[in-house]
């Protein structure tokens, strides 16, 4: 039968323990830690190599990409092509999550190791990449009605709640 | 029916007492009324929101509402509109202590729906990453239960444990919470170089800390005694009857793990037990949780040792458009089972998706232990069903 308090005693001797340990935390912002190769930070563009193909815009969950794309002869080959001359990410919604960096064909836009997004108001953290700017208020894409298919069931068009007798009382 | 849900919710939002309406004339010998009492939804031991309508005979519970909803977020409707590999990062923002488990329940229902053959190492490595969630949600349960009882020693050492295996994510995934790992077909990319050795020096480590650090420090306390023992009793048909899974079921002695009854993915090629109590008190639910992270050891043992070779992606072509049809994905969750069901009208984006998370069947829990307790007991009775605010809402 063991003695009261003894359990206590036992927890109070595995923390002490712990005094003499190395210490696990760190000052964060005086020190800062490595981040590991695949670590997912702000997102970043690199215009030269942009084909303007708009595969990030389409497939971003958050509509946080913009693109303004007009056709351009910018390599000199004589032929126009299509060329981004607008780009805007807005931080503020984007959620990381790495889709835009997946698809994209030539590898122009890719994580950088910052994640040290913040602002005084939403629009700065709007970022803009091109050489003219994108408004980041305007959604990229506008919601496709979607056709839902027929259930089979008729809904009534208008639902009325059977009445009881407290709705008189009230 | 329809009186009763009013009731409630007319209680909720004119902040009148509802137990008040429901026995207007409690009065006890002395002609005292009952207290009718809001816990939360701003409460540091509410598991994130939830608000509790309590009526209190003195210090003892007579009765227990439970308001949900304060973190809904349509996550259902959501991922209506969006493609099929763009809904993975919204299943990680339901459970935010277990996201792999989420994502991989949903990466289930639409293979199911693709008939995918996915490459052994894929399916390996996503069990491994699995039981790391697992180990990563249950040791902070453990450490929450011990904060609301008034011990501020363990969540310290969970939340370092957590730390660790955070580290590992993120060189795994790039992320410390929300992974978006476990994609339609395989995983995102390879365990990189290094990381399988990591891995299993953290494993070798926890297995010799878990006895100092938690069973040690927590076993055998006699205030932990004096606040769990007994308390959330229940019984094995009553934890049946209310479609309990998880830890609050296992604690009550029923044997039951989607892990082992139906098994997925690599879990046919391992080797583990179903940790169970006969108690099926808050005492029990914390010794059930200390095995199961014993268990997960286990396997990731098992898995590392005997990591197939090979691809861990299959090729499913660049849009997923299933056919038309459903699929359901089934998967053990740290809280409990969790199911997605799938339904496809052909097209790039769901027809429909629902979440069957185990939070919201456990919480219902609450109004059915929680009357007779004392009013302080119920802290500990959170910490055993061990809800997540974004999970119940969704």
């Amino acid at each position: 039968m063991p003695q009261l308090g003894q359990g206590i005693l036992k927890g109070m001797g595995v923390t002490l323990g712990h005094l003499f340990g190395k210490k696990i935390t760190r000052a964060y912002p005086e020190y800062k830690r490595d981040l590991p190769e695949r670590s997912r930070g702000l997102l970043t563009v690199d215009m030269d190599r942009c084909i303007a193909c708009l595969q990030c815009m389409r497939i971003c969950p958050d509509h946080c990409i913009s693109i303004e794309q007009e056709k351009r002869d910018a390599d000199g080959s004589g032929k126009a092509k299509p060329y981004a001359v607008g780009f805007v990410i807005d931080d503020s919604r984007c959620m990381y999550c790495s889709l835009c960096v997946e698809v994209c064909p030539v590898n122009c836009i890719y994580h950088t190791e910052e994640f040290e997004a913040q602002a005084y108001n939403r629009l700065e953290l709007a970022r803009q990449f091109g050489e003219r700017p994108v408004d980041p208020t305007v959604d990229p894409k506008p919601a496709v009605k979607k056709k839902k298919k027929p259930t089979g069931k008729k809904a009534p068009k208008t639902v009325e709640r059977p009445r009881t007798g407290e709705d008189e009382v009230a | 029916m329809l009186s009763e849900e009013r009731r409630i919710e007319s209680a909720a939002l004119s902040g009148r007492a509802a137990g008040r309406l429901a026995n207007p004339d409690v009065r006890d010998e002395f002609g005292l009324e009952t207290l009718d009492m809001s816990m939360g939804p701003q409460h540091p031991a509410m598991h994130g929101l939830l608000r509790l309508i309590l009526e209190l005979d003195g210090e003892t519970v007579v009765r227990c509402d439970t308001v949900m909803g304060y973190l809904h977020r349509s996550k259902e409707k959501i991922s209506e509109n969006r493609m099929y590999p763009a809904v993975i990062p919204i299943t990680d923002r339901i459970d935010y202590m277990n996201n792999i488990a989420m994502e991989y329940g949903y990466v289930l229902a639409v293979e199911k729906l693709l008939d995918a053959e996915i490459p052994p190492r894929a399916d390996a490595i996503r069990a491994l990453m699995n039981e790391f969630g697992r180990i990563m949600s249950h040791i902070p349960s453990i450490g929450f239960l011990m904060l609301e009882l008034g011990a501020f020693t363990p969540i310290l050492y969970a939340f370092r444990e957590r730390e660790r295996i955070q580290n590992i994510f993120e060189a795994v995934t790039g992320a410390r919470m929300m992974f978006h790992y476990i994609r339609i077909g395989g995983v995102k990319a390879d365990l990189p170089e290094g990381i399988p050795e990591q891995m299993w020096n953290y494993i070798e480590g926890l297995e010799q800390r878990l006895q100092p650090d938690f069973v040690d420090l927590i076993e055998g306390n006699e205030i932990f005694i004096a606040r769990t023992r007994g308390i959330g009793k229940m019984t094995q048909e009553k934890a049946v009857e209310m479609g309990l899974t998880g830890v609050p079921l296992r604690c009550t002695g029923a044997e039951f793990d989607v892990r082992k009854h139906y098994p997925y993915g690599w879990y046919k090629n391992l080797d583990f037990d179903v940790i169970t109590d006969t108690e099926g008190d808050v005492e029990a639910s914390y010794r059930v949780r200390i095995g199961e992270v014993k268990q997960s050891i286990r396997m990731i043992k098992q898995i590392l040792e005997d990591l197939p070779e090979g691809e861990v992606m299959a090729d499913l072509g660049r849009r997923i458009r299933p056919a038309e049809g459903d699929g359901i994905g089934r998967v053990e969750s740290a809280r409990g089972e969790y199911a997605v069901h799938v339904v496809s009208d052909g097209s790039d984006t769901p027809y429909r998706v629902h979440y069957r998370t185990p939070c919201t069947v456990n919480m219902q829990l609450l109004q059915e232990i929680v009357p007779g307790h004392y009013l302080p007991d119920i802290m500990p009775i959170m910490g055993l069903i061990d809800p997540v605010s974004g999970a119940w809402d969704k």
